[in-house]
């Protein structure tokens, strides 16, 4: 519904730009679900405690839930559809969440594999402290979190395998 | 913990010798999937007095008494005399030791007398049915035990065997109070008769449980008719879990035989069911509730038996 | 002292140990012969989780007697195939996200062989049927209908290659 307070934005998701109308009070989680089809992001609390909704603005994992959807206007979003290839290849990092048994139910895994992602690129050799540390704001009900841990440890020793979409060396692209 | 013994007896000579010598502390394992929960529910105890220890509670059917491990567990569930179906003269003969997934399945039982191989393949799950016999169904004689509706409007007959001999009884006769048989100390169930049902006959059963596997039923109701056109020649209604054991409406049966049976009737014939059922309230369903099923199944299953749609 | 001496033969290996008359089945495959792939749930019947094929035929394994399994052939999970040699029906799991916590997985497997050794050819109701008595909490039993769908349409082993 078109009110007085709507909004004309523009988001580019995953490389794509798209042009929205919003309420200033809609949430960028919505937005991406309900308006854009992408539903990789999991609404699960809804409180910005749980981290199921994570996605990347400009690279940085955001709480998508407690983010409106005005305030990431002119942004760049990646969401869990845009980390593997365009040819749909997985990414180390997703392999290795497959390899390791990480997933379960499947409902924290979106959000926990753009955190694991952003870890490496800040931290290509994390300890096993520095992983848990950093996937503390992705809570996972099943799995028991060793098979996560496992999993991003194995994406570590792979880093030298990326290719050219991979989410580490996205940055070195931009900056090209 | 018990010095309770294991024996596998390899014929059913054997098996008897055992019972004779050991009674009254033997107790016969086929399938165990009865006996060997309560054993691990507390339900039995190695104390050798009883004497204060009340009730075990929690098991499936109702309040029972914790009563002592038995000396020696005479193991008859692989005895191949005691297993098998096969029609004889009239019959149908079921050894006891025929596990319930068999008698499902059978393809004589099916043809012959469905009512029995559905009330079998509605017991527990697939796996419990691997294992559990019709004797041990019978023999623990749970009010809830499904093949004894079946059994009982078959007008079966129970076959024992003892070190002392053999004998018959008509199931009508077998069942006598909560779990309690007319089973003596030595005996053991060798079989069933089931008499062939005649061309004329049709039945149905039904069970009223809250899930489709794994479900202790609610009411369960067993129908078999002799008809002449629309018209009832010989009724019987057997019941389950809606008394302190297994048993046939007896005043249906009089009031169905020689009617025609069309809607009004069998609601009307239904209605008698009442005095013959004492349900409880459990987890499962309340009395009330179970009483009111009881006549709506009833009715129902007498007009699916006739051949007629009828509403419920 | 009621002690039994019994062999068992646990996927083609004759195992032998001392029993109680109470002890299950499902005990002595754990703790006796380590065999842990058996699970051990409610302990009552209900669950499946402790199936095991006994001769061919899936039990409960925790409402079988020890003694009553003496002399007989027990097959349990890895009795079917291994990581290097799965069992076609071990792939399709895997490959449909049929397998989530895993806990019902041996029991759902066993079950699964015995029912296509038993109706090769089974609609997804009779699947259903076949699978009652193996509860799962997490998938919602439609991959793992998927699952053994896929093994029984294609007997030799599917396609796809597990990762």
């Amino acid at each position: 519904m078109l009110t007085t307070c709507s909004s004309a934005i523009v988001l580019t998701v995953n490389g794509e730009d798209h042009m929205l109308v919003v309420e200033p009070n809609e949430l960028l989680i919505n937005v991406l679900r309900n308006e854009l089809g992408l539903t990789g992001a999991k609404y699960g609390c809804g409180t910005g405690q749980c981290g199921a909704c994570t996605v990347l603005v400009d690279g940085e994992p955001v709480l998508s839930c407690i983010t409106l959807a005005v305030a990431v206007d002119g942004k760049e979003i990646t969401t869990i559809e845009g980390v593997a290839g365009a040819d749909g290849e997985l990414q180390p990092v997703q392999e290795e969440f497959l390899h390791e048994n990480a997933i379960q139910c499947g409902f924290c895994t979106p959000g926990m594999i753009l955190v694991a992602g952003d870890l490496l690129k800040r931290n290509p050799h994390p300890s096993e402290a520095e992983i848990r540390h950093h996937i503390k704001g992705n809570i996972c009900r099943c799995t028991g979190y060793n098979g996560i841990v496992r999993a991003i440890q194995k994406a570590a020793a792979r880093q030298g395998e990326l290719r050219s979409d991979g989410i580490a060396d996205r940055e070195e692209a931009v900056s090209r | 913990m018990t010095d309770m013994r294991y024996m596998r007896p390899r014929s059913l000579k054997e098996a008897l010798e055992m019972l004779g010598e050991h009674s009254p502390g033997a107790k016969l394992l086929a399938g165990g999937t009865d006996l060997i929960p309560l054993f691990r529910a507390a339900r039995y105890s190695s104390e050798s007095s009883l004497a204060g220890l009340g009730s075990a509670g929690g098991c499936k059917c109702g309040d029972c008494r914790i009563v002592p491990f038995p000396d020696v567990l005479v193991d008859v569930g692989g005895l191949d005399e005691i297993k098998g179906i096969r029609r004889s003269d009239g019959f149908l003969e079921v050894g006891a030791a025929t596990v319930i997934a068999d008698i499902a399945s059978d393809p004589l039982l099916n043809e012959e007398v469905p009512i029995l191989a559905a009330g079998a393949g509605s017991i527990g799950n697939p796996l419990i049915r691997n294992r559990a016999t019709i004797g041990g169904n019978l023999a623990s004689a749970a009010p809830c035990a499904d093949t004894a509706p079946p059994l009982l409007a078959l007008d079966a007959i129970v076959q024992l065997a003892s070190p002392e001999g053999r004998r018959q009884i008509p199931i009508a006769d077998y069942f006598l109070e909560y779990r309690t048989t007319s089973i003596r100390e030595t005996e053991m169930i060798t079989g069933l008769l089931i008499p062939i049902p005649s061309e004329r006959s049709a039945g149905s059963f039904e069970k009223v449980r809250l899930r489709r596997s794994g479900a202790i039923s609610v009411a369960s109701v067993a129908v078999m008719l002799e008809l002449d056109a629309a018209t009832c020649l010989k009724a019987r209604i057997a019941l389950g879990s809606v008394a302190p054991i297994p048993l046939r409406a007896a005043a249906v049966e009089r009031a169905l035989e020689g009617r025609r049976i069309e809607g009004e009737v069998a609601r009307a014939c239904s209605r008698l069911v009442q005095q013959h059922i004492s349900p409880i309230d459990d987890i499962r369903g309340s009395a009330d509730y179970r009483r009111w099923v009881t006549e709506a199944v009833v009715a129902r299953n007498i007009l699916k038996s006739a051949g007629i749609e009828g509403t419920d | 002292m009621g002690r039994h001496s019994i062999a068992i033969g646990v996927n083609g290996q004759w195992m032998k140990a001392e029993v109680t008359a109470l002890d299950t089945l499902l005990e002595v495959l754990r703790n006796r012969f380590g065999a842990l792939d058996v699970k051990n749930g409610c302990g009552q019947g209900d669950c499946g989780v402790c199936t095991v094929l006994l001769d061919g035929v899936a039990v409960n394994s925790c409402l079988t007697l020890a003694v009553q399994a003496d002399g007989r052939e027990v097959t349990t999970l890895k009795g079917l195939g291994t990581p290097d040699d799965p069992h076609p029906l071990q792939e399709s799991f895997l490959r449909h996200g049929a397998i989530q916590c895993g806990f019902c997985t041996s029991g759902m497997v066993l079950t699964a062989k015995a029912l296509l050794d038993e109706n090769p050819t089974p609609s997804r109701e009779q699947i259903r049927e076949g699978i009652s008595g193996n509860l799962c909490r997490c998938t919602g039993y439609t991959k793992i209908v998927d699952a053994i769908e896929d093994v029984a349409g294609h007997p030799e082993g599917s396609g796809g290659r597990v990762r």
